[in-house]
Order: C-alpha cells, then sequence, then structure tokens
C-alpha cells in the first residue's frame, strides 16, 4: 500500500472481530494522520475505537488489512514499533501502579524505556512541571484524584519522548480544568516537539480540539474531517424550539415529513431537519400550536452523530406512556433532603457538608469530574454508605435510622453495571421482582409491560454481555423502576453510550419526572447533559459548588466573569503560544484559542497587537459559556481547582 | 421474605450452573479425585522396597527371605557387595536392606544365626511398622526352625498363636479408606470453596450494592448463598459413595445412609458458613483461596484421618476438637464403614452442631456489618 | 546509559517487589502462613502411631495371662484401657471406638502353656480406620513374637538347652538416618517441601493473571521488553520469597526442632534455590495459560500441588507404589527435591550423590521457563 510520505500514521482497511466473528469491533477502518497532527477518533463505547488504537500499538493482532505506525507495518511486525510510541490505555491511571508513588512509576517506564539519564533528567523536569505535580512526588498513586493520575499517566507515556502518541480516552472522567491542562500539555507537545497524536473520545465536543476527526460507530467510520468540515452539512438543520409544552411539539413534528430526529432538553426540543433551510415554525403553526419560539442553532457533534444514526428511516420507538401506575406520592419537605451530609474515609473527606433538596417530578443534576463524591452521595442518600456527618431524609425516610424501610422506595442505578451478565434480561427482572416483594401474580404482566414499553420485548431471552451498552443501560433502569420507585438515584447513567441512545434514556427520564412525578437524582460527568436537567449542581472534592437551573448557573458565571473570547488565528500553534503568557487562562480547542474575560474589548486589542506583532491575523468573537466553561468559572469563583 | 429468598436461591443455583470452571470442578473433586486419592498414599506398609544381600545362598537363607513377600514387603534387587549397598539405601531405591552371614546356614541348624535388617529411618513412619513385621517374621521362622529341631512335630511347643481378626475392612483394603476420606475431604473443600466463589463472584462483579440497595435482608442473602451448596454437597457425597466408593472400589456401606446424609447437611453448613465468612475477609478471589487453603489444610491434617487422636500430643487433640472436619471424618467412618447408629455418633454430631453454630454467628455478624 | 542486557528485567523485579513489599495480604500470606504452618506441624503433630488403646478380655486369668497383657502395657506401643469381662462387651468397644484393640484371652491359656503345649488366643483389630488396622495388627504380632521367644527360651532352660547360643534366628535391626525413629525428622523436611510446593506456585500463578484483569500489563506488552525479560522480571521477587521461606523454615528445622542434619548444607541450598526458581516458573507458566485468578488457582492446585502431595514420597516412599504411580513420581520435580531435602537432612553421603538431582531440577526449570516463554505473548485476546 502507498505511503502518503508525510503520513505518520495510515491505516488501510483494517478488520478485526472477535468471538469467531460474532462480533465485528473494527470493520474496514482507514485513515491517515500527518506529522505533527492531532487525529481524533470519536465515538461511543464499542464503537471499536480502543481496537484500532491496540492494533497500532502492536498489542492486538488485527484479522486483516494494512497498518503503518512511524514507517513500520505494524501487522507484520509489531514488536517494532514498541520503541517509537508511547500508549495510554483507557480508564484513568489504569496502567499506573497504585501502591508505587509517582517518584517510583515515572522510575519504572524510565527503565522499561531506557531513557538516557541526561534526557531523563530534563524530561522530567519539565513534565512535572507542566502537570504540577512535584509536589507530590513521594505520594502513592492509589491516592491520586482522578486528573492526577490522568496527568502521572501522561508522563509515563512521555517519558521516552516518543514521536506517535496512542492515547485511549485520556480526558473521560476528568475535571474540566484537568482537562484543560491536558489539552495545552499536548498542543505545547505538538507544536514544540511534531508529536503526532491519536486519541480517542467518547466526548463529542472534544473533537473540536482536534486537527481532524474520524467518527466510529459500531466498528465503522461514519464520517470524517476537519471537525468544520463535518458539521457543515448540517447548518441550517438544526433548530430549537422553546415551548411550555415540549411533548405536543414533539407529537406534532412527529406527524409531518421534516423532522429527522427530535430530543427533549430543559423544556427545549432540539429538532434535526432533513433539508436544510425547513423552519419547524411553519409546521408547528399548522398543527394549531402556539406560545413557542424557534431557533437557529449551531450544530454539534451529537448533531452529526445522530443524523448518520437516524438516516434510514426506522420505527421511532414508541415514546413510552404509562411506565408507572402506581399515584404519585408528596413527600413533606421534599423527597430527598440532605443537611450538610458528610462522608469521612480516615482523613480522607469524600462528601464534604453537602446539602440540597429535591422535589417529586424534579430532576436534579450532580455535575463533577471522577472522584468528586457523587457516588459517595448517592450511596448515603440510597443507606449505602453510613453517613459520619450531617443528616438526611429520602422519600420520608431517615438515611441514618430507617434503611431497610427506605429500600422499597428508591431506585438506583449505579456506575458499575448492575445486571448479572450470566441470567438472561427476563431472569434479572424475575430476581428484581422476587426481590422487591411484587406479588407474584402480578410479575409476568408487570415485566413484560415494562419491557415492551421500552421496546426490549425481543430481547427478553437474552444475556446482558450480548447486548450493546445503550440497550443494558435502559435494561438496568428497567430493572430499577420495576418496583415503582418514588425516588430514583442515577450514577453516571449514560457513561460510554452512543448520542441516539443517551437521547432514548434521557426521554425515559423526562417521562418518570415530569409525567409520573418521580424524583430524579442524577450523576454524571458529561458537560452537555446539564440541559437535561431542571436543577444542576456542581460537585468539586466533596463540595457542592453552585446549585441552580442551568440557565441562571450560566448567566451568573457570565454576568461574574464575563463571556468567552474566542481567537481565530491563521496559525493558531504560533498564535498560542504567543497569547498564552499574556493571558495564562487561554486554552486550545481545536483550531480555536477561548478564555473567558470581564473586559473582552480591551482583551481583543491586545490580542490583534501581539498578533499583528508576529504577522499573524485573527477573527475574534465572544460566545456566551459553554457549561463547561461555567462550570470553570464557579470552581474558579470558590476559589478551588487546581490539581 | 419468602419472595425475596426464593428469588435469590433461583438466581443462584442458576449462576452456579452455569459457571463452567466450578462445575467441572466439583464433578471431578467427587469422581476423579476420590479415584486417584483412594490410589494414593496410605500408612499401611505395601510393596516395601527390600534389598537383599545375601551371603550365605543357602537353603535356610532362601527360607528366610521367602518369608519377606507379598503383600508388605517387595524384594527389589539382590546386591553384591556392602557398597552397594550403601549406594541403595542412600539413593532410595530400598527402604530395607536385609543382610544374611556367610555361617547363617551352619548356625541356624545348631543356633545363634543372626541376620541383620537395615531400615531406613528416614521413613520413620514405615520404619516403624515394618520393624515390628520383621520382627514377627524371624520368630515365627526360629519357632520352626526349633520344632524341626527339637522333635518335628508341629505344634508341641508352647508357643501363643494371636488369631488375629480386622474388623470392617478384614482384608486391609487401601483403598477402602482412602476412598472414603477422600470422600469426607472434598465435602470439606467443595462446600468452602463454592460458598467463598459464590460471594467473591458478588463482590467483584459490584453487584452485592445493588443487592444491598433492595429490601433483601442480611440473613437472607446469606442463606441464599448457602443453602444452594447444602443441597448439592451432600448429595455429590452420596454419589460419589455409592458410585466410586462402593461401586468401583466395592467398599462395604453398612450403616445409615439416611443419618450421614443428615449430618452432612449440617456439616456442609456449617463450613458454607465458614467459606464466606472468608470469602467477606478477603479482598479478591486470589486472597480467598489462599485463606481457605490456610485453613483447610491445618484441619485436614488435625482430622485424626492420619494421625489417631491418641496419638498427638494433649495441645494438639484438643486444639482438634475445634476443627469440625475432625468429627465429621470420625462420623463419617463410624456410620458408614462402621455401621455405627446415633448412639456411637452423638459426640460427634454435637460437635459439629456446636461448631456450626460458632461459626454461622461468626458469618452473619459479618453480613450484618455489610449494611453499615 | 548502560545497556546491560537484564536492566529491563530489573526494573520490573524492582516494580514486582515493592507492589509485593506493599501488599500486606500477600506479604503475610506468603511469609507468615508457611511459618505457621510449619510451626504448628512440627511441633504437635506426630505421625507415631503409639499408644493404641488395648481392652483385654482375660478368661483365664493365670500367671501366663497376665506376663502376655503386661508385655502389652508396657510396650510404648499400646495403651490399656481396660480390662473387660465379655467377648460382646469387647465387640461394643471396638465399635464405639473406646478401643482399637482387643486381646480375648481363653480359659485355658495358662494351662496349655504351663504344660508347655501351644495356645491360641484372639485378638481383634479396628480395622475402620487407616493407620490402625495394619498398624495395629503388625505391633501384636511383634508384641506377641517376643512373649513367643520368652516362653521359648523358658521352655528351653527347663529341658536343659536355654543357651542364647542355641537360639536359632535372632534379627538385629539397625536403623540408619534415623536411629530414633523420630517422626519429627520424618515430617519436618517433608513439610518443608510441601510448604514450597503449596506458596511460591500458586501466589505466581495469580501474577499474570492479576495484572491481566487489572490492564496493567498493557504497559509490559506495548513496551520493548522482551518476553524473557517480563518472565525473569516476574520471577525473580517470588523466588526471592520462596527462598525466604526455605531459610526460616530451614532455621526452624534445626534450632527450634533439633531436626537431624547430616548432609552438606550447600547441596540442600542449591536444590531448594533450584526448586523455588521451578516451582515459581510453573506458577508463571500456569498464569500465561489461564483466563481468571479462579481458573488460575485451580489449575495450579490440580496440576502441581496435588500430584505432588501423592507421587513425591510425602508419606510413603515413591518405590512403594505401583508402576504407574513410580513412573509418575519420576515425572514431577518435587520428587527430586525430596530427595535432596531427605537426604541432606538424614543420610548425608557424598555430594557426587545429588548431583544428578540437581541437574534434573535444572532441567526442569528450562523445560518450565521454555515453555512459559514460547506461551507468553505480547498481546491481548
Amino acid at each position: 500500500m502507498e505511503v502518503n510520505g508525510a503520513a505518520t500514521l495510515a491505516v488501510r482497511n483494517l478488520c478485526r472481530s472477535y468471538r469467531r466473528g460474532r462480533v465485528r469491533a473494527v470493520s474496514d477502518v482507514s485513515f491517515e494522520v500527518p506529522r505533527g497532527e492531532v487525529f481524533g477518533l470519536i465515538g461511543p463505547d464499542g464503537a471499536g475505537k480502543t481496537s484500532v488504537l491496540q492494533v497500532l500499538a502492536g498489542v492486538l493482532r488485527a484479522d486483516s488489512g494494512a497498518a503503518r505506525v512511524a514507517g513500520v507495518d505494524v501487522i507484520r511486525n509489531p514488536e517494532a514499533v514498541k520503541e517509537a510510541i508511547g500508549y495510554m490505555p483507557q480508564g484513568l491511571g489504569l496502567n499506573l501502579y497504585d501502591s508505587l508513588t509517582v517518584q517510583e512509576n515515572i522510575e519504572f517506564f524510565r527503565d522499561l524505556r531506557r531513557v538516557p539519564r541526561e534526557q531523563y533528567g530534563d524530561n522530567r523536569e519539565r513534565l512535572l512541571r507542566m502537570t504540577r505535580l512535584e509536589r507530590f512526588l513521594d505520594r502513592p498513586a492509589g491516592q491520586l484524584s482522578g486528573g492526577m493520575r490522568q496527568k502521572l499517566a501522561l508522563i509515563c507515556t512521555l517519558i521516552h519522548l516518543p514521536d506517535v502518541l496512542l492515547l485511549d480516552e485520556p480526558t473521560t472522567g476528568v475535571d474540566p480544568i484537568s482537562r484543560r491542562d491536558f489539552w495545552s500539555i499536548i498542543h505545547t507537545l505538538v507544536a514544540s516537539r511534531g508529536v503526532t497524536v491519536l486519541m480517542t473520545t467518547a466526548y463529542m465536543d472534544e473533537a473540536e480540539r482536534c486537527h481532524r476527526v474520524s467518527l466510529m460507530h459500531d466498528g465503522a467510520v461514519i464520517a470524517a474531517g476537519r471537525p468544520d468540515e463535518l458539521t457543515a452539512p448540517l447548518v441550517e438543520r438544526v433548530w430549537t424550539v422553546r415551548s411550555p409544552h415540549p411533548d405536543d411539539v414533539v407529537e406534532a413534528l412527529t406527524k409531518g415529513e421534516h423532522a429527522q430526529s427530535m430530543a427533549i432538553a430543559g423544556g427545549e426540543v432540539r429538532v434535526l431537519a432533513r433539508s436544510p433551510g425547513r423552519d419547524p415554525a411553519g409546521e408547528l403553526a399548522a398543527a394549531g400550536l402556539t406560545g413557542f419560539s424557534v431557533d437557529a442553532v449551531r450544530p454539534s457533534f451529537e448533531d452529526v452523530f445522530v443524523e448518520h444514526l437516524t438516516r434510514q428511516p426506522r420505527a421511532p420507538a414508541a415514546a413510552p406512556r404509562g411506565l408507572l401506575a402506581a399515584p404519585r406520592a408528596t413527600f413533606i419537605g421534599g423527597a430527598v433532603i440532605a443537611d450538610r451530609l458528610t462522608c469521612r474515609f480516615g482523613a480522607f473527606t469524600a462528601v464534604d457538608e453537602v446539602s440540597l433538596a429535591l422535589d417529586e417530578g424534579e430532576i436534579l443534576g450532580l455535575l463533577g469530574p471522577n472522584g468528586a463524591g457523587k457516588t459517595t452521595l448517592i450511596r448515603m442518600l440510597c443507606g449505602l454508605q453510613a453517613p459520619t456527618g450531617g443528616a438526611a431524609t429520602v422519600a420520608g425516610f431517615d438515611v441514618r435510622r430507617a434503611r431497610t424501610a427506605l429500600r422499597g422506595h428508591i431506585g438506583y442505578m449505579s456506575q458499575r453495571f448492575s445486571l448479572y451478565p450470566d441470567q438472561t434480561v427476563l431472569e434479572n427482572l424475575r430476581l428484581s421482582a422476587g426481590l422487591y416483594g411484587i406479588p407474584r401474580a402480578e410479575r409476568p404482566g408487570r415485566i413484560e409491560a415494562l419491557l415492551s414499553s421500552l421496546g426490549l420485548e425481543s430481547l427478553a431471552d437474552r444475556q446482558p454481555r450480548a447486548l450493546p451498552l445503550g440497550v443494558r443501560q435502559r435494561l438496568a433502569l428497567a430493572s430499577a423502576i420495576l418496583h415503582e420507585p418514588r425516588v430514583l438515584f442515577l450514577d453516571e447513567p449514560t457513561a460510554g453510550v452512543d448520542p441516539l441512545a443517551r437521547r432514548q434514556f434521557w426521554d425515559l427520564v423526562h417521562l418518570l419526572a415530569h409525567r409520573h412525578g418521580v424524583a430524579v437524582l442524577v450523576s454524571t460527568h458529561y458537560m452537555d447533559e446539564a440541559s437535561h436537567c431542571d436543577r444542576l449542581g456542581f460537585m468539586h472534592e466533596g463540595r457542592l459548588v453552585g446549585l441552580g437551573r442551568p440557565a441562571e448557573l450560566t448567566q451568573r458565571a457570565g454576568a461574574e466573569g464575563g463571556p468567552m473570547l474566542s481567537v481565530d488565528a491563521s496559525e493558531f500553534a504560533h498564535a498560542f503560544t504567543l497569547l498564552r503568557p499574556r493571558f495564562p487562562d487561554a486554552m486550545l480547542h481545536g483550531r480555536h484559542i477561548r478564555w473567558q474575560t470581564r473586559q473582552p474589548e480591551r482583551d481583543a486589542l491586545a490580542v490583534r497587537e501581539t498578533l499583528a506583532g508576529a504577522g499573524l491575523t485573527a477573527a475574534i468573537e465572544t460566545r456566551p459559556l459553554s457549561m463547561e466553561d461555567t462550570f470553570v468559572s464557579v470552581l474558579r469563583g470558590a476559589g478551588l481547582g487546581h490539581a | 421474605m419468602i419472595s425475596r429468598l426464593a428469588a435469590m436461591i433461583r438466581k443462584e443455583c442458576s449462576q452456579l450452573f452455569r459457571d463452567v470452571p466450578i462445575l467441572l470442578f466439583v464433578i471431578w473433586a467427587f469422581t476423579g479425585a476420590v479415584y486417584t486419592g483412594g490410589h494414593g498414599m496410605g500408612a499401611e506398609l505395601r510393596d516395601y522396597p527390600a534389598l537383599v544381600l545375601d551371603l550365605s545362598r543357602s537353603a535356610e537363607s532362601r527360607e528366610l527371605l521367602s518369608r519377606f513377600r507379598a503383600p508388605y514387603f517387595r524384594i527389589v534387587g539382590y546386591a553384591g557387595s556392602d557398597a552397594e549397598l550403601v549406594r541403595w539405601l542412600d539413593g532410595g531405591r530400598a527402604s530395607l536392606a536385609i543382610v544374611v552371614p556367610p555361617d547363617f546356614e551352619r548356625r541356624a541348624q545348631r543356633g545363634g544365626a543372626r541376620f541383620q535388617v537395615i531400615s531406613d529411618g528416614s521413613q520413620s513412619m514405615s520404619a516403624t511398622i515394618a520393624g515390628a513385621h520383621i520382627a514377627s517374621i524371624a520368630g515365627r521362622y526360629s519357632v520352626e526352625l526349633l520344632e524341626a529341631r527339637l522333635g518335628g512335630a508341629r505344634g508341641r511347643l508352647p508357643q501363643v498363636d494371636a488369631r488375629v481378626r480386622v474388623e470392617y475392612n478384614p482384608n486391609l483394603v487401601e483403598t477402602w479408606f482412602s476412598g472414603l476420606l477422600e470422600v469426607l475431604n472434598q465435602v470439606t473443600m467443595i462446600a468452602m470453596l463454592l460458598a467463598a466463589a459464590a460471594m467473591v463472584r458478588e463482590r467483584e462483579r459490584g453487584t452485592l450494592e445493588h443487592l444491598l440497595v433492595t429490601p433483601l435482608r442480611p440473613w437472607e442473602l446469606f442463606a441464599a448463598k448457602v443453602i444452594p451448596v447444602v443441597v448439592l454437597v451432600p448429595l455429590a457425597a452420596l454419589g460419589s459413595v455409592f458410585g466410586i466408593v462402593h461401586g468401583v472400589f466395592g467398599t462395604p456401606i453398612r450403616g445409615s445412609v439416611a443419618l450421614f446424609y443428615a449430618v452432612s447437611v449440617v456439616y456442609v453448613f456449617a463450613l458454607a458458613s465458614l467459606g464466606l465468612a472468608i470469602a467477606m475477609l478477603a479482598r479478591n478471589l486470589g486472597q480467598a483461596m489462599l485463606l481457605l487453603l490456610l485453613i483447610l489444610y491445618p484441619m485436614m491434617l488435625l482430622s485424626g484421618a492420619f494421625t489417631p487422636p491418641e496419638s498427638m500430643g494433649a495441645f494438639m487433640r484438643y486444639a482438634s476438637l475445634a476443627s469440625p472436619v475432625r468429627h465429621y471424618v470420625d462420623f463419617g467412618y463410624q456410620v458408614l464403614f462402621k455401621g455405627n447408629g446415633l448412639a456411637y455418633v452423638w459426640a460427634d454430631i454435637v460437635g459439629i452442631l456446636v461448631l456450626g453454630v460458632a461459626l454461622f454467628t461468626i458469618s452473619i455478624r459479618r453480613f450484618a456489618r455489610l449494611t453499615r | 546509559m548502560r545497556r546491560l542486557p537484564g536492566d529491563r528485567a530489573l526494573a520490573i523485579a524492582r516494580k514486582e517487589t515493592r507492589q509485593l513489599l506493599r501488599d500486606p495480604a500477600y506479604l503475610g500470606l506468603a511469609i507468615v502462613v508457611p511459618l505457621l504452618l510449619i510451626l504448628l506441624l512440627g511441633y504437635q503433630l506426630s505421625l507415631d502411631v503409639k499408644g493404641l488403646l488395648v481392652a483385654v478380655v482375660d478368661h483365664d486369668r493365670s500367671r501366663w495371662s497376665r506376663e502376655y497383657v503386661d508385655g502389652l502395657v508396657h510396650s510404648e506401643y499400646f495403651r490399656l484401657v481396660g480390662m473387660l469381662d465379655s467377648p460382646e462387651e469387647a465387640r461394643e468397644w471396638v465399635r464405639s471406638g473406646r478401643a482399637r484393640v482387643v486381646i480375648d484371652i481363653p480359659p485355658d491359656f495358662g494351662r496349655r502353656l504351663s504344660a508347655g503345649r501351644p495356645a491360641t488366643l484372639g485378638v481383634t483389630v479396628d480395622g475402620s480406620f487407616p493407620a490402625r488396622g495394619q498398624i495395629g495388627t503388625g505391633y501384636v504380632e511383634a508384641i506377641n513374637a517376643l512373649y513367643n521367644q520368652r516362653l521359648l527360651r523358658e521352655h528351653l532352660a527347663r529341658h536343659g538347652a536355654g543357651d542364647d547360643r542355641l537360639w536359632p534366628v535372632q534379627m538385629e535391626l539397625a536403623v540408619w538416618y534415623n536411629p530414633t525413629l523420630e517422626s519429627k525428622n520424618f515430617i519436618v523436611p517433608g513439610m518443608l517441601v510441601v510448604i514450597l510446593m503449596i506458596f511460591p506456585p500458586l501466589l505466581s500463578a495469580l501474577l499474570i493473571v492479576r495484572e491481566r484483569e487489572s490492564g496493567t500489563i498493557l504497559n509490559l506488552y506495548c513496551s520493548p521488553a522482551g518476553r524473557w525479560d517480563i518472565l525473569a522480571g516476574k520471577a525473580l521477587p517470588y523466588v526471592a520469597v520462596s527462598f525466604l521461606d526455605f531459610l526460616l523454615i530451614f532455621a526452624a528445622s534445626i534450632w527450634l526442632f533439633r531436626v537431624r542434619f547430616v548432609g552438606a548444607v550447600w547441596v540442600l541450598v542449591a536444590g531448594a534455590l533450584l526448586y523455588s526458581v521451578c516451582t515459581v516458573g510453573l506458577g508463571l507458566l500456569i498464569s500465561t495459560l489461564t483466563r481468571s485468578q479462579l481458573a488460575a488457582m485451580l489449575a495450579t492446585f490440580l496440576g502441581a500441588v496435588a500430584p505432588a502431595f501423592t507421587f513425591s514420597g510425602i508419606f510413603t516412599p515413591p518405590a512403594s507404589l505401583d508402576a504407574v504411580g513410580r513412573f509418575v513420581s519420576r515425572l514431577i520435580p518435587a520428587t527430586y527435591f525430596m530427595d535432596i531435602v531427605r537426604g541432606s537432612y538424614l543420610k548425608g553421603g557424598g555430594v557426587v550423590a545429588y548431583v544428578p538431582s540437581l541437574l534434573i531440577l535444572m532441567l526442569y526449570c528450562v523445560v518450565i521457563y521454555v515453555a512459559a516463554w514460547l506461551a507468553l505473548r505480547k498481546r491481548l485476546g
């Protein structure tokens, strides 16, 4: 196969399947990455990204196809490529040795890679400074926070100064500040040493930070190119409809022909039209709706994904109607009330005096990185973990004293997968029914109703491990609501799921909350899911920082810290190195350099001056804050969030 | 409560029967392992390898040597010199050397003949038994020679003829002992292993958390883990007893199978509780297995099957009472082999019950702590 | 920088050692447990079957029968627990286990012997337990033989021929290697082999599987480190721990239990080192072939520990196994190490005698590690 002279990484028709061909992990994938570029493989879990990376790293054999890395034919000669690459596997610091200190971890990788002494000293200094880990050299890796682990993992991957970096989901579950640090490190490396980076991610919005991307789904590439190229075809096809009755909007547009896909998020309906320029306002008016407003919006990557997935008209998943039969309940004071809830493990405080209140029919989101304490908080509210301080009442029961009584009234979906992999769907649900004491006569009926309302009745006899992740998540939810709880706790329910399945999931959550009055507490580290929640709380290192409606939080953050300034320069790498010293908060988003500023005009002027001095031009504009920006702003405002 | 328990038990059974490695291991344990164990080591003397250095080469010496015969002894070689003898013994090719001096023939007739037996004491157990047998051989041969010398007719000298009758296992068939012992050991090990594995699996997969969020009570979880084991293992033991121990080895089953089954149920319950307690202690499967072994081996060694309790030091004798295996092994042999009834084995049963209650209490307390 | 061969292996070994030292559970299990076991077994466990419970039904009650019973009572092999009145009672005692052996002396016992004629008595031995049936029989026969000798001597003396010189055949028993026939001299060396045979392979079998399950194995796979580096690096710390176990047990055996030791220490040390390398390698080999920790442990147990228990001569000499058993025993490394251990402790002898066993252990090491090298693939799936 011809190798483009400039391409450091080249993949052609790569195929790999598991279980004797039954699971096609990688299906005819091809792409090229020239030197010094950051290339992203974007897609949900199970898309095949990890397999591609592992083949390129020489640790997985491909079934067919060709791949070259740094001039080495990886398929035929995998060992030869290992000197030149740095590979960081998936999972926050999964490749770190927990019982070894930071120093010892780095030393191990140094010795494993035979880094010459002179080089090592320099590298180490620079990397430690970049990641701000110098103070933690003697801390065991197992005691580092998620963001720190990721940075340490990065150091260990970089210590031998590879020319090619293969990073598998390096930013999943990391707090936004650490995520920005990570990206600035990457871009510095790219700019200064021409390192080629191939990374994978399930975050759609990260696509913008790469030079070029390939979107992957079910093992195949569904779209490839520069980020703006990918969203270009969808310009003028994405609209938001604001209405007090979003369900009616959906119903109206479903009957029509023009909407390819719709999603409800926080009182708004996001509509993807089949062709550009078709404003849904007309259709809505024709259906007799009033009181709505329609806006055209910039297409996101998620839209690109959804567009691809819904291209083939498939029978729309029947909007589930009666999920729960029991009547609404009312709780005095609120479905969930937490008052200065604390959880301490020895010297470590996992949850620090968190107070919140959740009403029935409300969706409260807890947003924050791994290790922020979301899971511990939820576990305390479920009665799984005894609080060391404070009090909480859930569904009218005190979590400390009435734990047993509490359990029949709540539903819980944990981070880790909660169904038994070796039991069929039906068997799992039957177990749930038995455990919650649903009368035997009613069981088959209820289970069947639940499965069919979720569109899963055909899967009753399959085992969960044979099902895609999105389906498994819905099943886990089914298992959690079978007994019709009044309060529902969902701990990172959509991690790694493809956008379409995620939307379906959130549709269900909306239904449960707004139609059936279930109080829902959700935790997530996906910033874009914030819009699905009625109220939002940011969690960072055990503390609840900022609590309110998503729009309010963003407004307040914007009011206090100013809008985002976005600089689109002709040579962005160079521009970045120039601007960084003057604007230390500046971050690279793909080609754009952005930071929050209270004085956008003055900054814009300074930017033009600086760039002009180097002969560069740029387009400068202000943008509203994204949810991630809001989070960072709130953290900064509270004086938190460094390493 | 019934509904919760029933649902959990159904799940446990379903999972157990879908876990192929463990199932295979259990099947092997009650069939193949019992079979090979039956042929395994014993404390009895069999084919004890003897080397002969016969410097006499007479009819008398041959007659003497012919007494060293199966099943106890096996002559593995005839040495030509002292050096060869030393080599064989040092190398372990023979555990016994019989040296017959050149004047044996002459002296045997007149009196005062000696022969030397050199025993490899490093196998002290076997050496002791061998010594006893050889003493009898020498004694009997002497008597025969004397009788011949003194008058020809047998049976005219004052000699005691000890007519030995071995009860329960007249031919001292090794496999009868070892096979049954192996079954009892496997019951012990498998009961602990199945329970521990069931619990560790739950913890490692993260599904335990989900169970704790449901109205399931700690003791119900405990019961669900233990009951399938308590049903399966005693049945498997019965199958093994009838299939291998009786069917293949031909061991007679003299006693009440029902009694054996009933007490086995209690015993398995006790050991499953222990297995669960271990599973709660360990952080992962590897640790659980190691802990299991640590507890299993001393229990088995103290069980009195290798060393009768009366031969143990005082401390060990009392310590062995704390081992449920000891009571079970004694019970098993008494009931199945000897055919004894309740009246004889009540002490063992009480021992198993007491230990069972103790283990259950320890274990259930750990379970209760789960939901804290 | 240095490019010595093996520097990567050393780096891996250093990492493994650190992890091991900081994992109290494994460390405890690797060192504390073997020590505990040996203390337990060495101190109180005796395989000597002594003090067998014997009961007597004496219908005769003559001086002859009393002398006979005395012969039993004063031997260390038996302990008299009762003089019974009837054979039925005797049977009951055997049944219930209160006596293992019952001697039934008929009423005409003394009369016949005093008249110079042979007499019989009945011995009932409880054959329901291993270790008691044959042993009990053997002891009774031995004591009987002694008594018979005395009878004959007296008889001959009365008839003028009671000279020792005229006694036909006498046996001289010499016990080599363990003159006092103390079972601890037999057990403790055996336990040394047992413990080194159980723990190192179990621990090392978990190694690679655990790393595979946790994902850190990818570090090694995607690095230029070779398979030898990985195997050697992983084996080193565990061989060291195993060797440490050996030293501890050896020290305990010599100073605490005072087991006889007449051989060359360095032969034993060499054997222990080779054997440690062997068993750790076996565990590593198993871990490259299995996918889950459970399977690794089961395989180690069935494939390494159990056969060694049965066939390596811990309780019975391999020479007394049947042909198949003897063949199998020559196939497992534990047998050769057992030869070295028992030989060093009890037999002594020249170094030359042990060279073949040492060489065979070395051969095993090579075979096992080559097999592990072939089986290890720096790849997933």
